[in-house]
């Protein structure tokens, strides 16, 4: 899409609007269920990584939670805000799989829809609606974010950036996709491993970066800096 | 010989006229002779290129004669410009003012080659100056693949023709310029709609390009213009003429330079093109001539949407196709005769990222006869032609395809996944149309004339035969004025794109009815009115809730077209205006939806003045935008990582208007034997940028405008000798 972006440019002029690593746009990271697959019976909480404009980001609770059109007998409950999906008893699994043409003791997929506040203003009236799909009846773990270098210096508690210079950042995450955020400067080749970040002296330069890393059993972590660029 | 007019001006009185006749190096010429134009004033230019004449009406044509130069032509003024004679040997056109022959179908209009670069605006591109054709819907950008928009149609519904045959694209990727340069053209035909017999396999319009024969003047042509170097040679050779062409883009040389560096880009095939055009006439004898032509285009970008070139940023789109043709034409006295065999190879390839793919390769081979023979009188009738024809297309399409699904007409975006290969077919797929037609023109008395005829096509693949019969009824209303009112039926098989893949389907059929008036006041003054009504069923669309595509879908379009063209003397015209409204129904019981190209209104005012070795051109036009489907809603999917639009009712909302004023200038010199033609062509030079379509952010939360650019200047030079 980008590319196409760029060639019509060559055509027409397009007006600005955020880039997906922008982080101060209100928006959703990634949503997370811990775990993201569980046995019969075993409960998972979800909470989600949101974008605030203005305000930075924050793991948040979802307004609200609701299961797909083929539940699968779990259950959603909120407490203390927090929303926790319980998975059925193996019996309904087991009959489940038929239903949606799944191999025995193949894990079933449940879709939650849920809903965040688009704003900084939790009654705002136009949520944001998030699709999380949770694994039952076989287990794993959310992933741990690998290593982060930046420039080829392992990421510390605070990433520093020079101006107006192209800082490489890495992360070693084999056989898991990537995605990069920032509200500071710009981002470039932002859902790829190896990305890179510059910082124009007319740009923010306080904020923070986000990397997230997903796996192919639908599990997600992310991690959070302090960005500052001088 | 020269013989040229210019409109009736005579409305002041007469009066005295001076002025002053040199050669191209603006040196005076002695002994030349002025006359008035339809008078029998004359004068004779003294030592110093100086005449003067008496009683003169201002405005009238004077025409000037010397031994050793051309003719030269002025205008009487009192103080009259000086009039350039070029010498015999630098005139290499021969200006021939001569009757225009009828339009094939009514609102169709046929171009020739100087017409085609005198276009302001145009940028010297037989692309750019479809746009100014009545019922072509007008879009800075390419609507569809390969095709325009023609009367509310998709533009796989029209067919793109070279020389009587298919061509796969018109346009190169880089600057959408035509794949053949309009130097190497003689004409465009174009016909919006009510096309003969002798065409088929398209339901809405033809527009057709001739190759230009090799002069009967050797020469050679170079031409640089709008990122591209072009070169032309031509002459004869024992009794035959040859044209040959090439021409290569010059954009992928500064394109490196015009990317800003903070663009996340890397150009690996910095996006080229190439083209070439050959065509050799030869006379057999004086009844068969032998004609073989070759046309090419060669198109290919690789982009790495990083710079660090990661392979799932990689897009590589890549298009060409070879076209071989020989044709034997014979003329012996009122019969006529053209077989020809055609060979063309294709390929397009894209891929994007590590999963999508496609490769399409479509060699055909085609076999085309017809025999048309004409009589003074028969049976009552007069001025008889008839015409019988027979075609063979075969084409092998190998596929090899891992791609998202389609996106067609009427369908809203998907999400844009760069997993996503939902459409997957490796394989071979063999099509076979075969066409036979046959057709009668004659006059039943001196003001009415009538055609009829019938086409039948039958599509091997779909096992599908489609009986068109079409006809034409001229009544001529006044010796200038003709009506004419004309109906048929159309068909095109199911081969575009993915239709392919499925057997099942059925041609799409049109029927066209239209009416209008023809009205030819003047020599080079012509003009159309035309209404027209097309009735579209059988039409390909997606099943949204089994995703396969079927014959479900209908539709329909209607509209009036104006078409007045002027070309006398120093002056061309040119004014169009469309109006059409054209809907469809996707399946049965579905609400009536505007057309994706909708665009109700459209047009264009063009004119040109030639002034010694000057000409100035303006063009101004002015269309509705385009419909669009807004986004009402998203959902993210988190684990993918995709926001899934959620989309309003289709083409609920449209584009603003969108208008602009485009200028030409051209200048003629010599640089000795070479002549030398500049010409800057500036589009929109009062930068009103127009909003002609949007583009959503990642989230769907914001919409961007597309805007037309500010101001678009090109400039060209062209080299004859």
């Amino acid at each position: 899409m980008r590319s196409a972006l760029c060639l019509l440019v060559l055509v027409g002029c397009i007006d600005p609007i955020d880039a997906r690593w922008q982080l101060d746009h209100d928006h959703v990271i990634a949503a997370r269920a811990t775990p993201p697959r569980l046995r019969a019976g075993e409960a998972t909480v979800i909470d989600a990584l949101v974008a605030h404009k203005g305000r930075g980001v924050s793991v948040e609770d979802p307004l609200s939670a609701e299961l797909g059109s083929s539940g699968m007998g779990a259950t959603l409950v909120q407490h203390d805000g927090a929303w926790t999906l319980t998975a059925p008893d193996a019996q309904m699994l087991a009959t489940a799989r038929p239903a949606l043409g799944l191999p025995e003791d193949a894990p079933v997929p449940v879709d939650v829809v849920l809903t965040f506040a688009r704003s900084t203003n939790r009654t705002s009236p136009d949520p944001v609606r998030v699709k999380k799909t949770v694994w039952l009846g076989e287990p794993s773990q959310n992933p741990v974010v690998p290593p982060i270098a930046i420039d080829g210096v392992p990421a510390g508690d605070e990433v520093v950036v020079p101006i107006d210079r192209d800082i490489y950042l890495s992360v070693d995450a084999q056989g898991m996709r990537v995605n990069w955020l920032t509200s500071v400067g710009a981002l470039f080749q932002d859902d790829v491993a190896t990305s890179f970040v510059r910082v124009l002296p007319e740009d923010r330069h306080v904020g923070e970066l986000v990397v997230v890393v997903r796996d192919a059993e639908g599990g997600v972590a992310w991690q959070v800096w302090p960005m500052r660029a001088e | 010989m020269l013989a040229a007019q210019l409109p009736g001006v005579a409305s002041a009185d007469p009066q005295a006229i001076a002025g002053r006749v040199i050669d191209a190096r603006g040196k005076p010429v002695r002994g030349a002779t002025v006359t008035v134009e339809g008078a029998t004033k004359s004068a004779t230019t003294d030592a110093l290129g100086r005449y003067s004449l008496a009683s003169v009406e201002p405005g009238a044509s004077l025409i000037v004669m010397k031994d050793g130069f051309g003719a030269g032509l002025g205008t009487a003024a009192a103080g009259a410009d000086d009039i350039v004679l070029l010498a015999e040997e630098q005139v290499s056109e021969t200006i021939e003012v001569k009757g225009e022959r009828a339009p094939q179908a009514q609102g169709s209009t046929t171009l020739d080659r100087e017409t085609l670069q005198r276009m302001p605006g145009a940028r010297n591109d037989v692309m750019q100056t479809l746009s100014a054709m009545p019922g072509v819907a007008s879009y800075p950008l390419p609507l569809g693949s390969s095709g325009v928009v023609i009367r509310g149609s998709s533009p796989q519904d029209s067919k793109i023709l070279i020389d009587d045959f298919e061509v796969p694209m018109l346009y190169h990727y880089v600057g959408f310029r035509s794949v053949v340069p309009s130097d190497a053209i003689e004409s465009l035909e174009y016909v919006p709609g009510g096309f003969d017999v002798g065409f088929g396999r398209a339901t809405s319009g033809i527009v057709s390009l001739t190759t230009r024969a090799g002069d009967e003047k050797r020469g050679q042509q170079f031409e640089t213009s709008a990122g591209e170097l072009g070169l032309l040679a031509q002459g004869t050779f024992n009794r035959g003429k040859y044209m040959i062409a090439f021409r290569r883009s010059a954009i992928d040389l500064l394109l490196p330079y015009m990317i800003p560096d903070d663009v996340d880009l890397a150009l690996t095939t910095v996006p080229r093109y190439y083209d070439g055009q050959l065509r050799i006439d030869y006379a057999l004898s004086q009844k068969w001539t032998l004609r073989l032509s070759s046309l090419g285009s060669d198109d290919e970008m690789e982009v790495y949407a990083s710079r660090d070139k990661n392979a799932d940023k990689r897009f590589l789109n890549a298009g060409r196709f070879l076209r071989l043709t020989a044709s034997a034409h014979y003329h012996d006295g009122p019969t006529t005769a053209k077989l020809a065999v055609s060979g063309i190879a294709t390929q397009q390839t894209f891929e994007r990222g590590v999963y999508q793919r496609m490769d399409v390769q479509s060699p055909a081979l085609t076999t085309r006869a017809e025999v048309a023979r004409s009589a003074d009188q028969w049976n009552g009738l007069r001025d008889l032609s008839w015409r019988s024809g027979i075609e063979a297309v075969s084409t092998r399409h190998k596929l090899d395809i891992a791609v998202p699904r389609e996106r067609r007409e009427g369908e809203p975006p998907g999400s844009d996944d760069p997993m996503d290969v939902t459409e997957r077919y490796t394989g071979t797929v063999d099509t076979g149309n075969f066409a036979a037609w046959t057709s009668l023109t004659a006059a039943l008395d001196e003001r009415v004339k009538f055609s009829l005829g019938t086409r039948v096509d039958m599509f091997t693949r779909a096992d599908e035969v489609a009986v068109q019969p079409r006809g034409e009824l001229q009544f001529k209303i006044k010796p200038k004025l003709v009506a004419r009112l004309s109906g048929g039926g159309y068909s095109r098989p199911a081969e575009h794109q993915t239709e392919l893949l499925n057997p099942a389907l059925k041609p799409e059929r049109s029927n066209q009815v239209m009416t209008g008036l023809l009205y030819e006041p003047l020599e080079g003054v012509r003009l159309q009115g035309s209404v027209y009504y097309t009735q579209r069923k059988d039409l390909i669309t997606r099943d949204t809730m089994t995703g396969e595509l079927g014959n479900e879908g209908r539709g329909g379009t209607y509209g009036g077209e104006l078409l007045g063209t002027l070309s006398r003397g120093r002056w061309f015209g040119w004014l169009t205006y469309s109006y059409s409204r054209s809907t469809r129904v996707d399946l049965p019981g579905d609400t009536s939806r505007l057309f994706d190209y909708d665009q109700p209104h459209s047009m264009n005012a063009a004119g040109s003045y030639r002034r010694g070795r000057w000409m100035f051109g303006a063009r101004f036009r002015a269309h509705s935008g385009l419909p669009t489907t807004p986004v009402v809603e998203a959902t993210y999917d988190s684990d993918a990582n995709l926001y899934y639009p959620v989309y309003g009712a289709v083409n609920s909302e449209r584009a603003p208007m969108h208008h602009q004023l485009d200028i030409r200038i051209d200048r003629t010199s010599w640089w000795g034997p070479i002549k030398i033609t500049q010409f800057l062509d500036v589009q929109n030079v009062y930068l009103n940028d127009t909003v002609v379509g949007y583009f959503y952010g990642f989230d769907y939360t914001q919409r961007a405008a597309f805007r037309m650019l500010p101001i678009l200047p090109t400039a060209g030079l062209r080299g004859e000798f």
